[in-house]
């Protein structure tokens, strides 16, 4: 029971920074219809700059922050210059995005080489605490965790109860009869860019603390949020939440039982959700 | 505007992540690495002219492997005044020419064949990779009248597929955990390891050379957990390592390692490491994450020794080595791996003399019956043509200013390889 228990945590503080990563991605592919396959980028440069940043200046939330910061002007820029001239074609968008990451894997390789990096986290929380019917469980997982479920909240809260939020969710169902009704569309476009670039980078900051940060995560990352995604439904930050749950749980679960298929039966999560509800588990079908 | 339907965005998707998983899961399509002269040459009249080709990896994860076989190459020509483009051996003139692969088993294969048939060498050199070695074991089967010595593959099966032309003089995975089994068991008093290691070839021969070990000396295996290559969440393995383990076996490498020993910091792991041959190497250990904390005590083994190795030959050959062009500080696991190897190949054709009459039998009887004190112990053949070596056992320290760095702490002398193609397995090998 007590190994349940703990195992049933590892999942959920590990959904923690797949929400994260994938909770932007739903946003821009929700809205935008468009398939940035320059995620996993994002989310390795914001850990490597967080890294630096709190190499630098010892300051952990200044690192996360500037990294969100950082890497959300660098989607909006990339959205600007590469993106919305072709953003009514799926497959120019992905491939471009491809270009991007490909590019962008490779400056990091030269600039921050093929070791292994983490972000720094000071040393007095790299504490082990009690939890209740597992015992002893390290500081960090949960304040990660903790952190996840703010940033969920705020979006949730964000998207449904501002007026932003509300043109958000219109863009959502239809972004052309959103546009019919006079709301400049490509702002907001820009913004939720900028938004989703932003908590990619964010997490980047949570993930680098959690895990180290080399060459590859990238492509980890994104494929995972991908699958996220695509369980959760498009669009949804609750499905995203209900997906990274479900990786998360999923993968840790196989890793007791089967190690070995452990990649395989979360994949294969992906296809069963498919197969029974093809718009996601919270995605509405249009 | 066209309308788009949600339906049509997840097949976009589909195709879409094919797309991350072929960019992000596949190297990049080979090109000729090696831009080396045409073989030949102006051969005096009456004497010998062998020539040699050399595979290694130009290109991928492991593109300096083509230096590093370099330096090798030139540190052991440089003792016969020649360097890495050809020298002098007696009255036999060496020819080099140079292909660079990507470290796949199907380029490896593809240079392999154009040294052998287009060019028309006489002896083959190399390759670097474990994946790339077992392609060209098999490719060897096939041109008897080619002697093909090894360069740092290392999957156990390669010297027992009975290739006749087949040479390596390193150790194999399995091999270069000689000594440690019995030296965990004996002298740091493990009773019962706990295994973690990635479930593919290299760590089932690595694996099974130390646990063979261990377990012959009374050793137990308490638990294995074999994961997925590319596995970054280690906190439900580390939480399944029973309570009355005394140690933990670290089969894992690269970022999988890096990723690993990061974690057992925050889980706080109190059982000291016993680490696979590349769990804690140079990659792992340079890096900038906190580590320190369970990677220091690890004890490792391999053939390459530890950073406070000193012998007159090893000092030598470090010293040697760091005179080439593209050295790195100190010479790589696989500078050490092609200089073992290249130079008896250079004895045995002055030995031989040259003569390549009688599909090369005497460049081969000199081969097998090499006998060389190299840099890192004595050198010498067994039947299957395989290396009977020496091997390291190596710890993590602290160095000067808290860089993780490794020393020397015992030495096995005439590891010999055993006969077992280790497959995954529970508990033992063999149970």
């Amino acid at each position: 029971m007590e190994q349940f228990l703990l195992v049933t945590l590892n999942g959920l503080t590990l959904a923690a920074v797949y929400f994260l990563v994938a909770s932007g991605l739903t946003l821009i592919f929700g809205l935008m219809r468009v398939i940035t396959l320059a995620h996993g980028t994002s989310y390795l440069l914001g850990g490597y700059i967080g890294y630096v940043i709190v190499r630098e200046t010892g300051n952990w939330a200044l690192g996360a922050l500037g990294a969100a910061l950082a890497v959300g002007l660098l989607g909006l820029v990339i959205h600007q210059l590469l993106i919305r001239k072709f953003q009514d074609d799926d497959m120019r968008v992905a491939l471009i995005t491809l270009g991007v990451a490909l590019i962008g894997t490779d400056l990091m390789l030269a600039t921050f080489g093929g070791t292994a990096t983490q972000v720094a986290f000071p040393a007095a929380l790299q504490i082990g605490v009690n939890v209740p019917g597992v015992g002893q469980y390290p500081l960090i997982r949960l304040m990660i965790l903790g952190i996840s479920i703010v940033v969920g909240i705020l979006l949730s809260l964000f998207i449904n109860r501002t007026r932003f939020g509300s043109i958000v969710r219109a863009g959502v169902d239809d972004s052309q009869m959103t546009a019919a009704t006079g709301v400049n569309v490509r702002i907001v476009f820009g913004a939720i860019f900028f938004l989703g670039s932003a908590l990619a980078g964010f997490a980047g900051v949570v993930g680098g603390t959690l895990f180290p940060l080399l060459p590859g995560q990238d492509g980890t990352y994104l494929l995972f949020s991908l699958v996220v995604v695509i369980v959760g439904g498009m669009g949804s930050i609750p499905g995203a939440a209900i997906g990274a749950v479900l990786v998360g749980l999923v993968s840790q679960y196989t890793l007791v039982i089967a190690p070995t298929y452990a990649l395989v039966v979360t994949f294969a999560l992906m296809v069963v959700v498919l197969a029974i509800r093809p718009q996601g588990i919270m995605g509405r079908a249009v | 505007m066209t309308l788009k339907t949600k339906k049509g965005m997840l097949s976009a998707i589909a195709v879409c992540a094919a797309i991350v998983l072929t960019a992000t899961g596949c190297s990049s399509p080979a090109n000729d690495g090696g831009t080396s002269p045409a073989p030949g040459g102006e051969a005096p009249a009456g004497s010998n002219e062998i020539t040699i080709g050399v595979l290694a990896t130009a290109e991928g994860n492991l593109a300096f492997g083509m230096d590093e076989a370099k330096a090798a190459i030139g540190v052991a020509m440089a003792a016969y005044g020649g360097d890495v483009d050809g020298a002098m051996i007696g009255d036999t003139k060496v020819n080099l020419v140079y292909e660079g692969t990507d470290g796949t088993s199907a380029t490896a294969q593809t240079k392999a064949k154009k040294l052998v048939e287009n060019t028309g060498v006489d002896v083959m050199f190399g390759p670097v990779s474990g994946d790339e070695g077992e392609t060209i074991v098999q490719y060897a089967l096939t041109v008897p009248d080619v002697t093909f010595v090894n360069g740092s593959a290392s999957p156990v099966s390669m010297t027992l597929e009975g290739a006749e032309n087949f040479f390596r003089f390193h150790g194999d995975s399995a091999m270069w955990m000689g000594g440690l089994g019995d030296y965990a068991f004996k002298d740091k008093g493990y009773k019962k390891i706990y295994s973690i290691a990635e479930d593919y070839s290299f760590p089932y021969d690595n694996a099974g050379g130390f646990f063979s070990e261990f377990c012959a000396a009374g050793g137990e295996v308490n638990g294995n957990s074999w994961v997925p290559v590319g596995t970054t969440d280690y906190a439900t393995i580390i939480a399944q390592i029973p309570a009355d383990t005394d140690a933990v076996y670290v089969g894992l490498g690269g970022a999988d390692a890096a990723s690993f020993l990061a974690q057992a910091v925050t889980a706080g792991i109190n059982k000291p490491l016993v680490g696979g041959s590349i769990a804690v190497d140079t990659t792992a250990l340079s890096g900038d994450s906190n580590i320190a904390a369970a990677a220091v005590g690890t004890i490792t083994g391999g053939p390459v020794p530890g950073a406070d190795f000193s012998t007159p030959t090893w000092d030598t050959f470090v010293a040697d080595y760091a005179k080439q062009p593209n050295a790195f500080p100190s010479p790589s696991i696989f500078a050490v791996l092609y200089y073992n190897s290249f130079a008896p190949l250079l004895q045995a054709i002055e030995a031989s003399k040259g003569d390549l009459s009688d599909n090369q039998a005497a460049l081969r009887a000199a081969l097998s019956a090499t006998d060389w004190a190299s840099p890192t112990g004595q050198i010498t053949m067994d039947a299957n043509r395989q290396a009977i070596v020496d091997n390291f056992l190596t710890e993590v320290v602290e160095g000067d200013g808290g860089a993780l760095t490794t020393k020397n702490i015992n030495e096995a002398t005439g590891v010999k390889q055993g006969t077992v193609v280790y497959q995954r397995f529970d508990g033992c090998p063999g149970s």
